[in-house]
Parts: structure tokens; sequence; C-alpha cells
């Protein structure tokens, strides 16, 4: 049988009287790498924040790891290694005092020498040894993604929240990120959030289709995302569509194939080129 | 409190690393100096020294006025920063996100704040050791400097719940200080009314009053309640508002 490490019910969040996130649900099985795709303002970090339990919901659910957040948030929040997005690090700490700081907040790396140690292994998995005693401040964009990777896994938790972790990187620094995420993915149950959508298609097995604060799709990337190499542009219909209205993606990206894709939702439109798809979702993916 | 040395550490790091707390430090051992320099010569040139009244005493409470402005300016100085610099710096996520308590945070960040105050403060009992052979009141002194503590340890906890609810440190800056200033101008109540109720909160909450006690060896315990409770309300208030960003809707 499945463990169920992420489970979300109901999920909701308002500012100022605007519910940016409408009831979201889902659930991530142990050993999946999900990706939460979605364009910007989708409500992707809203979530993200939501489930680091650093923002309260107004209404839901989130369990982690069998933990309630709400009932159980000290033992939740150590199942959960949490990746924010780029930049939020300490400039005046070296890479080491920070690992280890992350380490000893983390609850999971018992005595000075287990947290070294913790903080040293982590550095190892993400290729960030060579700049231990480098200032944060200093350092590349790459690598500062890299120990912020490094910082989530320290301690070993068996949850990472990755919140676009390659936001602002160049293609070959997104390329080396990509393969550490899939690396980590084979022993760990991993959460990305992301609006480009061929980074989903490149270490995820599974996608969550977010727009406008609610999830309008579901399921595994073949399900998702049926785009045969020999063809330029696809429409497909989502199979696990929520009762949502008409949503538009629109996120262009690179795509892992040097190509540009173009992620577009629609309910009950007539585009050119495209049947008209009335009561469904449907979602197009294009290169170009 | 799991995680409490882990912040502390990381705030002492942080203040210590970064010439915000050098800076502080050189302004401040400057102001101290030169007021300290002064009191040696008024003292010098007077003919007798009242026996109520010795140079330590002096700059440790009677020249409080100029003490307390002093603190009005260090104290929110070093508490800025405290929450406002990790909102800019979007780390508050990563500390919410942490199985670390509301108290074990807010504590770790007070604490390291208050021995960095205390630090400040440590180079002044050289002025002590100068004075050794004279004859120094040194149970007035300990009482003294308990005073500069019972000040700051409110002023530094004021400061750190500005620093919270402020969007920015210089937002956090300028609220502590006016805060720090409206209770120091609320002591002053003291002078304005003759008698009755606004001078006996003035006497109360005087800040100058505070000091000036403590500097002759007088320990008034309503004044250690006030400045105790002051801080403890400043610190719960604080540890709510943590809470509240992670609980409450």
């Amino acid at each position: 049988m499945t463990e169920t490490l992420l489970s979300i019910e109901g999920l909701a969040r308002s500012f100022g009287g605007r519910e940016v996130i409408k009831g979201v649900s889902f659930q991530i099985q142990k050993g999946q790498c999900a990706g939460l795709l979605g364009p910007n303002g989708a409500g992707k970090t809203t979530i993200f924040r939501m489930l680091a339990g650093a923002l309260a919901p107004t209404r839901g659910t989130i369990r982690i790891a069998g933990h309630d957040l709400r009932e159980e948030a000290s033992k939740a929040r150590r199942a959960l290694g949490y990746m924010p997005e780029t930049g939020a690090v300490y400039g005046e700490m070296t890479t080491l005092e920070y690992l280890r700081f992350r380490a000893e907040l983390s609850g999971r790396c018992p005595g000075s020498r287990g947290r070294d140690a913790a903080a040293r292994r982590a550095a190892e998995l993400t290729h960030v040894a060579d700049v231990l005693s480098s200032p944060l401040g200093v350092l590349s964009k790459g690598y500062l993604q890299r120990v912020m990777l490094a910082a989530a896994i320290v301690g070993d938790p068996p949850v990472l929240l990755l919140d676009e972790p390659t936001a602002g990187l160049d293609p070959n620094q997104v390329l080396e990120v990509r393969a550490l995420v899939a690396e980590l993915a084979q022993t760990r149950t991993i959460i990305i959030s992301t609006h480009v959508l061929s980074e989903v298609e490149a270490v995820c097995s599974h996608a969550l289709i977010l727009s406008e604060g609610k999830l309008i799709a579901s399921g595994t990337i073949s399900e998702l995302l049926p785009l045969p190499e020999s063809r330029s542009s696809t429409w497909a219909r989502l199979q696990k569509v929520s009762s949502a209205g008409s949503a538009k993606m629109g996120a262009s990206c690179p795509t892992s194939r040097a190509t540009k894709a173009e992620l577009w939702c629609s309910r009950s439109r007539t585009r050119s080129g495209a049947r008209r798809c009335s009561g469904d979702f449907w979602l197009r993916v294009r290169r170009s | 409190m799991s995680g409490f040395f882990a912040i502390l550490k990381r705030e002492l790091l942080s203040l210590w690393v970064t010439p915000l707390a050098w800076v502080l430090l050189t302004i401040f051992l400057f102001l101290e100096g030169s007021i300290f320099n002064t009191i040696l010569l008024h003292f010098s040139a007077m003919p007798s020294i009242d026996p109520d009244s010795s140079p330590m005493s002096a700059f440790l409470g009677q020249n409080s006025l100029l003490l307390a402005i002093t603190l009005l300016l260090i104290c929110p100085a070093l508490s800025m920063r405290t929450f406002a610099e990790e909102k800019r710096q979007k780390t508050l996520d990563i500390l919410l996100a942490s199985p670390v308590s509301a108290a074990a945070l807010v504590l770790g960040k007070y604490v390291a704040l208050l021995l960095t105050y205390c630090a400040f403060w440590l180079p002044t009992l050289l002025y002590a050791w100068v004075l050794r052979d004279t004859d120094i009141d040194w149970a007035a002194l300990a009482t003294g400097y308990l005073g500069i503590f019972l000040l700051g340890s409110s002023s530094l906890a004021l400061g750190v719940l500005m620093s919270a609810l402020a969007p920015s440190q210089i937002v956090a800056l300028m609220l502590a200080s006016s805060l720090e200033f409206g209770l120091f101008v609320l002591g002053l109540g003291e002078y304005i009314f003759d008698s009755g109720f606004g001078q006996e909160l003035g006497a109360y909450v005087s800040m100058t009053n505070l000091l000036d006690e403590m500097s002759r060896g007088i320990v008034d315990t309503r004044r250690i309640v006030l400045h105790t409770s002051l801080t403890a309300w400043a610190l719960f208030v604080c540890v709510a508002w943590i809470e509240g960003q992670r609980s409450d809707a």
C-alpha cells in the first residue's frame, strides 16, 4: 500500500477579503515527484508558504508525513525540507555556517558533530563542497540555488518543497539543478513549484496544474502532457479536471530540448487550428 | 525551546559580522567616554565633593538626561533589523517553516541583542578600574549597572516588537525611537505637574529617575516591576505575532 506523505484538503487563503487560493486538494504519495505548474500569480508560492507552515490557510487541512500542520506543527515541520524562492539567504554567513544553522533549526541533527556531518553530506550531494567557506553573499546564483537546495535536504527530511528551484538561472545552471533534483527525487518525495512546463517534464512524475488559485488538473506527466517528438503542436484533453471555470495559462518557456513550448488551457473556446472543446479543459503544448 | 541557541548564535553572528554593531559601539563608547571625561573634569575642579556623589554614580545616573538620550538612539538602532531585515531578505519564511517555537525564535533574537547591549557597557567597567583608588561604593555601582540593564532590556524588547510590526528597518527605528521618546517625555511629567496623578505617573515611569536612584544604590522594586513587565509584554506580543503568522487566518 502506498503511503501518503503530503495531503491537502480544501486549502483556501484570502488576502484582504479576496480569495486567492480556492479550495485546493491533492495528495502526494511516497517517492513521487510532483510539479505544481501554473503561470505567475496562479498561487503557487502562496500554496508553498502554507505547506511550509509560514502562512496560515484561511481554511483547509495540511498533513505532512501523517501529521496535521495545525495540530502537530512541530512534527509536521520536522518532516519537511523547504527551499524558498531565490535570494532568501543570510549573505553574511558562509555556506558551512548556513548549512549547520539549518541543520540545527531542522531539529533532525542532534549534537554539534551530527550537524556538521549533515551539513557536509548535504553539501557533497548538491556539489557545493568547494564553497563551504565562502560567504553566501558572494556566491553566483547557480551556487546559491544549490546551497538553498542543500539547506532543504540537510537532515534528510522525507518531504521536500522546492519553490522555483531554477528561477533566474542560465541554461547550463538550469540543467545542473534539474539533474540534482532528479537525483534527489529517487529517494525523496518532492513537490516543485514552477511556471516552466519543461521543468515538470524533465524531473517530475506527476503534475498539478494551477490556475487563478484553483487546481484545474492533476495526473501523471504522460496523461497531461502528451506531445510526441514528431509534432510541433498538440491539444490534449486534461484527464482529471476539476470543475473550475475558464483558465488561461499562457506560460512560454524553454524546454530541455531547446525548443519552445506553450501551455494554454481553455474551456468552451474555439481557437484557430483547434477543435471546439466545449465542456472540457484542453491543454495546448506547442513547440516553436 | 529547541532552536533557541541556533537563533541566538545566528543573531550574534549577524550583529557582529556586519558593521552595524561596530559602528554603534564606536559611537556609543565615544559618547560615553566624552561624558565620563567631562564628569572627571567637573569633579577635579570641585573644592569639596558631596558624599552622596561620585564620578561613577554621576556617570551611571546623575547625568541621566544624556545617558537616556544615548539609550534612545542605541537600543532602537540595535533592534531595528531583528525581524524587519528577515522580512526584507525573505528569510523569515525559513524560520517560520522550521520546527522552532515562536518563543524560542523571539527569545533567541532578544537575548542576542541583550548580550550585545551588555557587551557595549562592558568597556565602561574600565572607568571604575581607573578610579579604583578612590572611595567607590561598589554596591551603588552594581545597582547603577542594574538600572542601565533594566532600561536597556525594556528598550530592546520594545525595539524587537516594533521591528516585527514594521515593514522596514527604518520604520522600525522610527517607531521604536518615538515610543522610547514618548516614555521619556512621559517621565518629564514629574516636573511639569505640581502634584496629582500626572506627577505620580511621571515620577513612576521616569527613565532619569530610574538611573538616578539606581546609581545612588536606591533600589525601588516598583521600577524593576515596571521595566520587567514592559519587557515581558513586548516579547509576549512579539511571540503572538509570530504565532499569528503561522496559525491565524
